[in-house]
């Protein structure tokens, strides 16, 4: 086996970035506006599009923090201006400062501090211009693929997704762990039914109880809300495309993860520390689980889709698959790749999945993806407690 | 042609990858004379291939995908009329 390589930022701190990325910081959603007035005027910022941060549980704040501070410290991003208001829960000269620990610079402004949103928007402005300035000095070397970690997602499927997509996302996962880059398996709620699967594939018997039991547990909250799972998973969309049960999407969805054994399971956003194929127990909301694997460091996320979903991430490249011919025809503008042509018989899954591991490391070094070309920026957090 | 996929040897369904209309062919591998479908079936929906009795698991990548709801005849579209998950239900 040849160890790929491909051109990338080497950090400071060691790690590899592929992009360089300005994140404006919002800390509660009273500071949006100010924040977008920033990265709209910005080429080279992006806007991290958080409006809680406020009337949330210490729980859900405290853990917002820790996902806001890890975007902040993605190894895509090369600076990041904090906006706070001054009056929210979620401290923003705290959340600044936790992003400053990182190699890479980092402001924090207060509108109520600043006097007011524009007088917040023009440092903001200047603060981000510097930054930006400061990635044109930077150079891609050569890394190795082991350096990148990549999420598995998927959203908006049908019956293609299962025979087409996700095993060619499979077979593309088994080449990314057979050069020891990190992989995330992801979506808990996708996953009941699939559960002797996931015994049969993990590494050890103990790595198996960890994940039956994170699986329970979802099921166990999903029941304690007293309404029934059939409409969420598998959700309208889904059954029109042929998937009957949640068991059904499951067996299907848990084709993306290949067949290399899982070394490990993680809570919602937390970084891999192990080369290899991982578990990330994210919810199946697309938004909110692709968040997770990026404030868990993928630097790219590989979704397949089978109705179609153009959904990006503010700071790292999604890669869109759709097992769906029709699909790709209908939505070429926002899908990356045709494994529809697995379903046509043009391609094998073998194929498609060199497809995209080659795809994806076009796109580690630069290349655009549909989403990114759109500037779809999409965030959504994980919360479980209430608003006050 | 085949215009279905069968993805494990003991699938009690195949699923369309072409419409099919009520008394057309359902074939999932080529020189085998498949099925005839009794209903329409549109794209990425199941046909069944073998008969089910009620409360019988309904198999699909090899696995249970839930149970019929109903007998369930070879040729009948399978889908939420007559399969049921058997989890996350909040009753039952």
């Amino acid at each position: 086996m040849t160890q790929d390589t491909f051109m990338g930022f080497v950090r400071p701190d060691g790690r590899v970035g592929i992009r360089n990325h300005v994140a404006i910081i919002p800390s509660c959603g009273c500071a949006l506006r100010a924040a977008q007035m920033i990265a709209a005027a910005v080429d080279g910022a992006v806007l991290i599009d958080y409006h809680e941060g406020c009337g949330i549980t210490d729980r859900d704040m405290e853990l917002a923090k820790g996902w806001l501070t890890a975007f902040g410290r993605h190894p895509n991003v090369i600076g990041s201006v904090v906006v706070g208001l001054g009056c929210e829960g979620l401290d923003p000269h705290d959340l600044g400062a936790r992003v400053a620990e990182g190699w890479a610079p980092s402001e924090t402004l207060v509108i109520q501090e600043q006097g007011g949103t524009r007088s917040t928007a023009d440092k903001g402005i200047a603060f981000a211009r510097q930054m930006v300035a400061t990635g044109e000095g930077m150079h891609r070397e050569p890394c190795p693929v082991s350096a990148l970690t990549i999420g598995l997602e998927c959203g908006g499927s049908d019956a293609t997704s299962g025979m087409a997509a996700n095993p060619a996302l499979g077979e593309f996962s088994d080449l990314m762990t057979a050069q020891a880059a990190k992989v995330i398996l992801a979506e808990t709620s996708e996953l009941l039914g699939a559960e002797h699967v996931l015994r049969e594939r993990s590494a050890s018997p103990e790595i198996a109880d960890r994940l039956i039991a994170t699986i329970d547990a979802c099921e166990a909250f999903l029941k304690s809300t007293g309404e029934d799972f059939m409409g969420k998973q598998p959700s309208p969309g889904n059954v029109r495309g042929g998937i009957t049960t949640v068991e059904e999407k499951a067996l299907g969805d848990v084709r993306k993860g290949g067949s290399s054994p899982i070394v490990d399971v993680l809570a919602y956003g937390d970084p891999p520390n192990l080369p290899g194929l991982s578990f990330m127990d994210t919810p199946g909301n697309d938004l909110t689980s692709v968040v997770g694997l990026v404030a868990g460091g993928s630097h790219i996320v590989t979704f397949t889709t089978g109705r179609g979903n153009p959904m990006g991430n503010p700071i790292v490249p999604v890669i869109k698959i759709t097992g769906n011919p029709q699909t790709y025809a209908n939505m070429t503008d926002d899908m990356d790749v045709n494994a529809g042509l697995i379903i046509t018989g043009e391609k094998t899954l073998a194929e498609v999945g060199r497809d995209i591991y080659d795809l994806s490391l076009r796109v580690a070094e630069g290349e655009l993806t549909k989403a990114e070309a759109l500037d779809h920026g999409e965030f959504m957090i994980l919360r479980q407690g209430p608003i006050y | 042609m085949r215009n279905a996929l069968k993805l494990h040897a003991d699938d009690t369904v195949v699923t369309m990858i072409a419409d099919v209309a009520a008394g057309e062919q359902v074939t999932w591998e080529e020189g085998l004379p498949g099925v005839e479908a009794l209903d329409a079936v549109p794209f990425g929906h199941k046909v069944a291939v073998e008969a089910m009795a009620a409360g019988s698991r309904v198999i699909k990548y090899g696995a249970s995908i839930g149970r019929a709801i109903e007998p369930i005849v070879v040729g009948r579209h399978v889908h939420t009329h007559n399969l049921k998950s058997v989890r996350g239900a909040a009753k039952g």
